[in-house]
């Protein structure tokens, strides 16, 4: 499994994905007194959805080390909240050897889960009544936006079959970029 | 019974009254031969044959009774033709135990007709077996008496076997999963329900317990949001900022509940399949 083409993708995916949340740290700066704007709102996109990621190795008894997801506590790395060791200690022996079939289901579950929250924010946006008119929840909707064109980008450069992955499940550029692009009036 | 009878031997011995404890020992020899042969007849029906074993052992002791009480193969079929097969065997099997009292001189065959049998008031208590661990329903079953028996004995058996956790580890091959077959047609956590229902029950129950710890903690965020942050003070954040994470932390609540579900349903599903 450790030369795993599949493994390599969503290891190097992961690494890439962690990159971008952490760039999008820094053009917010602290938190603290911090505006809703759509920095803050790309920020929280991808503090959250790194904790999808991390949330659904437990799913699968999947070892986070092997997906490059031991090192980061996104809610405490990126939006300051404290670290819970406890949480990790409770899972330690909840781990099984990395197979193809454990990587496909994760990676096939998971797609569904983060499609299923970003058409929510979508028709959020999209519904003059609940959207907002600072960026906050635009700058959330491009985090998933750029999580699945780069989750789709590297399954072309690593050679994965998308659709066994689900990874073709949704097509950002057609199903989120209308609503990003979309005036605020 | 030994010590039934040890103590009246020695009671006996005391008293000198040799004739009552051979009178007991035969009440009791009687007894047992009666509910082994009442047992016997009840799952066999080759009685004329028992009969006619238990008659050879005995001729070489009483030949003469036996011959009164056996009838031979001619009368036999005389008489299936005169009644009803099951009035027959019960007769026949009725014989036996007037044997058996012969043999011990005892009047305990009364106690076994078909009319005394239906009367007996231990027909009113409900007597089994507790399955044994890795036992199922089904032997349960065996050991019931008789077939209404037999049901409330599975019913308590299953009881048992909830309590006992017996039968999670029970894999379900996937093709008869109604529990896959829903996660497919859901589109939801198919592939993790698929790779639950290859575990053991432990570590399923594992799973469970780490979900509701987490639930727990947020829920405990959600009621105290200050206590979660460290380098941000929560007062600090707006008002959207706030909101985004309340509904964050629901959000994920929503998913391990939904998670321990499906953990149970396939759990569930486990104590169910087979029976």
């Amino acid at each position: 499994m450790e030369n795993s083409k599949l493994r390599k993708y969503i290891f190097a995916t992961i690494a890439l994905i962690k990159k971008q949340a952490f760039q999008a740290k820094e053009k917010v700066g602290s938190l603290v007194g911090a505006p809703t704007t759509y920095n803050t709102g790309l920020l929280m996109g991808y503090a959250h959805i790194l904790k999808d990621f991390r949330n659904y190795t437990i799913a699968l008894w999947i070892d986070r080390k092997d997906l490059g997801l031991a090192d980061i506590e996104p809610e405490a790395d990126l939006l300051g909240m404290k670290s819970n060791p406890e949480a990790d200690r409770r899972i330690k022996d909840m781990i099984e050897p990395l197979t193809e079939e454990k990587v496909e289901g994760y990676i096939y579950d998971l797609m569904t889960i983060l499609k299923e929250t970003a058409m929510e924010e979508q028709a959020q946006l999209d519904d003059p009544a609940t959207s907002d008119d600072n960026g906050f929840d635009r700058g959330y909707l491009m985090a998933y936006y750029q999580i699945f064109s780069t989750m789709q980008d590297q399954a072309v450069l690593f050679g994965i079959d998308q659709k066994a992955c689900n990874l073709s499940i949704i097509d950002p550029d057609r199903d989120l970029l209308p609503s990003l692009l979309k005036e605020k009036k | 019974m030994k010590d039934a009878l040890s103590q009246e031997e020695s009671s006996s011995h005391k008293s000198g009254d040799e004739t009552s404890f051979i009178q007991v020992a035969k009440a009791i020899g009687s007894g047992i031969a009666h509910e082994i042969y009442d047992e016997i007849t009840d799952i066999v029906k080759i009685v004329p044959q028992f009969c006619q074993e238990v008659g050879d052992c005995v001729e070489k002791f009483k030949p003469d009774c036996v011959k009164k009480l056996i009838p031979d193969e001619r009368a036999i079929t005389a008489e299936k033709e005169m009644e009803g097969q099951v009035e027959y065997y019960e007769r026949i099997a009725f014989k036996g135990h007037q044997v058996i009292d012969y043999i011990f001189s005892t009047d305990q065959a009364k106690d076994f007709t078909p009319d005394a049998k239906a009367n007996d008031p231990r027909n009113e208590f409900t007597y089994g077996t507790p399955p044994f661990p890795g036992s199922s329903g089904k032997e349960v079953i065996k050991a019931g008496k008789t077939l209404s028996q037999a049901k409330k004995y599975k019913k308590a058996g299953k009881v048992l076997d909830r309590a006992a956790h017996i039968g999670k580890d029970r894999i379900v091959p996937l093709e008869k999963s109604k529990v896959y077959e829903k996660a497919i047609k859901q589109k939801r956590h198919a592939k993790t329900v698929r790779d639950a229902m290859s575990k053991p029950a432990k570590e399923n129950q594992k799973s469970i317990r780490s979900h509701k710890k987490n639930i727990a903690e947020h829920k405990e965020k959600i009621a105290n949001p200050k206590e979660a942050y460290k380098d941000v003070d929560w007062d600090s954040l707006t008002p959207e900022h706030q909101a985004r994470q309340m509904k964050r932390w629901s959000s994920e609540i929503k998913g391990w509940e939904e998670q321990i579900e499906w953990l149970e349903e396939i759990l569930e599903e486990r104590m169910n399949y087979g029976e």
